[in-house]
């Protein structure tokens, strides 16, 4: 029961991380490598406010820090790099570093704890479950659904489907696609730093606290064939090996299983998981 | 040897000879590590620069180097602390030809599993060469009967060499790698390896596997760099999880990106350069240093892309370098026809047989049941209103592997293929193809575009560098036909749409073909260069090669070609003389949108 739990809470958490990264990879082709430098930027700010302020305040200020970050790094350097996959990802990683480090340098290498705003637990079905982190798979759900509902149904979402499919063809339109990417861009930062503190209550802070969560939600972005079941599904899958390699072998195989799960299902399934191939794939 | 750069060599010799007697051993140990990661910095750009594989997690394998001959040396107690060390030669010896063959065949894998994916490409590379670097840093912390977990493992030193022995040792080790990378990547090999970066596509359709250029580059990059290790391992006599770490390998593609890209020397002197600063920095100011380096990384990458050292080195390059004379002699090979084998002109029969070949995605059947022959030394244009699936058919003939349903047999001569033969098999077998958007190497010359194209997939040699390239007549035809005489040393990116489209129908033809298979070869062409295509054309076909034209343009279509296949709704609707398919009414009605049964 505990490592259903524990699946549960780290696909709720992997989830959480990696709809920030999919936004930005899906609409402007950026892997966004900072991702791990913005959350750390989110959940340090969350510390400092946190405590003054209250948590949420702290989580929705982290959002406005992380996001005008991510705008004067979409204008000042990925701007001049569009496109150019390998160059964004070297780029974003130089950022990451910097961003990591720099908080290093102010707040130290050791690892501090955040208070959680959410105490106590409760007992269902024979076990107990801690408020906070059932709290957390609530907005990893409603993240989702939200994210779906955005696409599908409102005219912002079909904008963005639109720069998706064919980028020229949506400026032609009449959509400033430039517009479209910088708001992504920045809204995928602004998601990190808020998730960023999110975490923060359930993890050792250190300035590259989220290094090790970036590696599984890179894999099911990979994974997923550039579909939002898809991500979910990855996403999950990802966290139920990670979490059951941990529980039956050693947690220092885990990470090595997720990479070859996921390097294995590209394998055999090279584009990505996508439930709708398998439907057609009898032509 | 020129005498520039023998002068040059010469100089550099001495000051490496002279520099530890200046210094004490604190510098000469510096520099020795310093040369070491210049290794690792070239087997980087190797790997990188030149066959254009971001690997992001190099650091694993000089880790793996070291790791093998700290384990190897060294007796471990329950909770990971060295208790002894075993000095042994044959211990060294073992340990790093283990950590050697460990990093090669570990290489080999992951870029296997990495490359050969239809989904290959550089986000796949990067996240799992990422992870593997942070998985391994993982494993190495957490097994400390490996490596001694975070602590690692230290005090193993190869006794008995005192630091001037290992400045000298590095010194010469980097010597031999950096000689060995410049003749490689100045070889025809590395012609081959830059053409691979560039366009791996186009690469494949001249009859070259160039995935498996890009494993072997890749696996060779990764043993270097392990040797690089485990010698580090023995001078220090220390290995720990930081060998693994993604900050060392970010701290490599730093040399790499600053030095300058696919230039060698430059990423040579950036490691030795940036280590040197970095190990004094570091000592005071780790958190500052690792700034530093990212920003670097970002300002290289986003504002120089050259690299800081990347004009200089290759401005010395070129005036050092006069001993290699550009590739821009084209001759016309001795013998008459293609310049290959002759193949038997025209006896009728079909070369490529297709039969009920179906292809689709999803719900959407782009050919629906095509049979089509096509036969040795005819001109055969394939023709249809777009979206007939003309391209389509080029390249579900071109890649085996492609097709949903129907056969297609290849009736060549030399080469026995498979029933699903990949693109490169079926290039080699003598199908040589042109993309409808011309498709070059960007950083090749057309005399270099036209060497590998000649070689039809056979390996080039990886230390000759071939001064003249020796073409077909015909070749030399097309060259001037499309006005590309006289730009034989005009890289492939500085060449307007025409040219482009001229000199891949140049690569196409110097590839010595059976069938040839042309997109729309004329699309961008005036009038009269179409002309003289078209007579290039016939020529090609009256000396017995299947020509196949996919063609928009009826008239110039009716005036070339023997036969005419009308592609329309993924079928064949008509299929004889030109005159026959001018009058077809299914044809005129295709063309003129009304449905056809």
């Amino acid at each position: 029961m505990t490592v259903l739990i524990s699946m549960i809470n780290t696909s709720a958490t992997t989830l959480l991380v990696l709809m920030g990264l999919a936004i930005v990879l899906g609409l402007m082709h950026i892997v966004n490598l900072a991702q791990t430098g913005f959350m750390a930027v989110g959940v340090y700010t969350g510390l400092e406010i946190g405590p003054r302020l209250g948590f949420w305040t702290g989580a929705l200020i982290a959002a406005v820090v992380t996001g005008l970050l991510g705008a004067a790094a979409e204008t000042l350097l990925l701007r001049r790099v569009r496109e150019r996959m390998l160059e964004t990802m070297l780029a974003t990683w130089g950022l990451s570093l910097v961003l990591t480090q720099l908080i290093q340098l102010r707040y130290g290498p050791d690892s501090r704890v955040m208070a959680t705003p959410l105490h106590g637990s409760f007992a269902l079905f024979g076990t107990t479950w801690q408020k906070y982190r059932v709290l957390l798979v609530v907005a990893a759900v409603l993240l989702v659904v939200a994210m779906w509902a955005l696409t599908r149904f409102t005219r912002v979402g079909l904008r963005v489907r639109m720069c998706m499919a064919d980028p020229d063809l949506a400026e032609d339109s009449g959509i400033n696609t430039s517009l479209v990417r910088q708001t992504t861009f920045v809204l995928g930062c602004a998601l990190a730093g808020f998730v960023g503190v999110l975490l923060g209550p359930i993890s050792g802070i250190s300035p590259n606290y989220a290094g090790n969560l970036l590696i599984p939600a890179f894999l099911a972005v990979m994974m997923s064939g550039r579909t939002l079941h898809g991500l979910v599904i990855s996403g999950v899958v990802l966290s139920i090996v990670q979490v059951g390699f941990a529980y039956w072998s050693k947690p220092a195989y885990a990470t090595v299983a997720v990479i070859a799960v996921a390097v294995v299902v590209l394998g055999v399934l090279p584009d990505g998981i996508d439930v709708r191939r398998f439907r057609r794939a009898h032509v | 040897m020129s005498r520039p750069v023998a002068a040059a060599v010469a100089a550099m010799a001495v000051v490496v000879v002279v520099t530890p007697f200046l210094s004490g051993t604190y510098y000469q140990q510096l520099l020795a590590q310093a040369f070491l990661y210049a290794i690792v910095a070239v087997s980087l750009d190797f790997v990188w620069g030149y066959a254009g594989v971001p690997d992001l997690g190099h650091a694993l394998w000089f880790g793996i180097g070291a790791l093998s001959v700290g384990h190897t040396t060294t007796v471990l107690s329950d909770v990971g602390l060295v208790t002894e060390v075993h000095g042994s030669a044959g211990r060294y010896l073992a340990g790093v030809v283990i950590g050697v063959v460990t990093a090669t065949v570990l290489a080999a894998i992951v870029a296997r599993l990495c490359l050969s994916s239809r989904r290959s490409n550089d986000f796949y590379i990067v996240v799992v060469t990422l992870a593997l670097a942070t998985a391994a840093v993982t494993v190495y912390d957490q097994t400390p009967g490996l490596g001694g977990g975070e602590n690692g493992l230290f005090g193993f030193n190869l006794p008995g060499v005192s630091s001037l022995g290992w400045y000298y040792i590095t010194a010469a080790m980097l010597a031999v790698t950096v000689a060995v990378a410049l003749v490689v990547v100045r070889s025809d090999f590395g012609l081959l390896m830059r053409a691979v970066r560039d366009n791996a596509p186009r690469a494949r359709y001249l009859g070259y596997n160039d995935v498996n250029v890009k494993i072997w580059v890749f696996t060779a990059g990764a043993a270097v760099t392990a040797l690089a290790g485990a010698v580090f391992a023995m001078m220090t006599g220390v290995a720990n999880d930081g060998q693994f770490s993604f900050t060392l390998a970010t701290a490599m593609l730093v040399w790499v990106a600053v030095g300058g890209r696919a230039t060698i020397v430059g990423p040579m002197i950036g490691a030795i350069v940036m280590s040197l600063a970095g190990a004094k920095l570091n000592e005071q100011f780790p958190a500052q240093w690792t700034i530093i380096e990212g920003a670097l990384l970002i300002a290289v990458v986003v504002f120089i892309p050259g690299g800081l050292l990347g004009p200089l080195v290759r401005l010395t390059g070129r005036l050092l370098a006069r001993r290699h004379p550009p590739r821009g002699r084209l001759l016309a090979a001795a013998s008459a026809g293609t310049g290959g084998p002759a193949p038997d002109p025209g006896d009728g029969g079909p070369v490529i047989r297709i039969r009920d070949l179906v292809f689709g995605y999803g719900s959407l059947r782009v050919l629906d049941g095509v049979t089509l022959d096509v036969v040795a030394g005819e001109l055969l244009c394939v023709v249809g209103p777009n979206g007939a699936g003309k391209s389509t058919l080029t390249s579900v003939i071109t890649d085996g592997r492609l097709r949903s349903r129907g056969t297609i047999e290849f009736l060549l001569p030399d080469r026995r293929l498979g029933d699903r033969p990949a693109p490169h098999e079926i290039a080699r077998a003598g199908v040589g193809r042109k993309f409808q958007i011309p498709s070059v190497f960007a950083s090749l010359s057309v005399a270099e575009a036209l060497l590998l194209a000649d070689r039809r997939g056979a390996l080039p040699s990886p230390w000759r560098r071939s001064a003249a390239v020796e073409v077909a007549p015909s070749v030399i035809d097309i060259v001037r036909i499309a006005g590309l005489d006289g730009r034989a040393d005009t890289p492939s990116s500085d060449l307007s749409h025409g040219l482009r489209q001229g000199l891949e129908v140049a690569m196409a033809v110097a590839a010595r073909p059976r069938v040839i298979i042309l997109d729309e070869p004329t699309a961008g062409l005036t009038a009269h260069e179409r002309h003289d295509i078209g007579q290039v054309l016939e020529h090609l076909r009256d000396i017995g090669i299947a020509v196949v034209l996919i063609e928009h343009d009826l008239d110039f279509v009716i005036r070339v070609s023997d036969r005419v296949a009308v592609l329309h709704g993924g079928r064949v609707i008509e299929d004889g003389p030109p005159e026959t398919v001018r009058e077809s009414d299914a044809v005129r009605s295709a063309y003129l949108g009304t449905a056809v049964r």
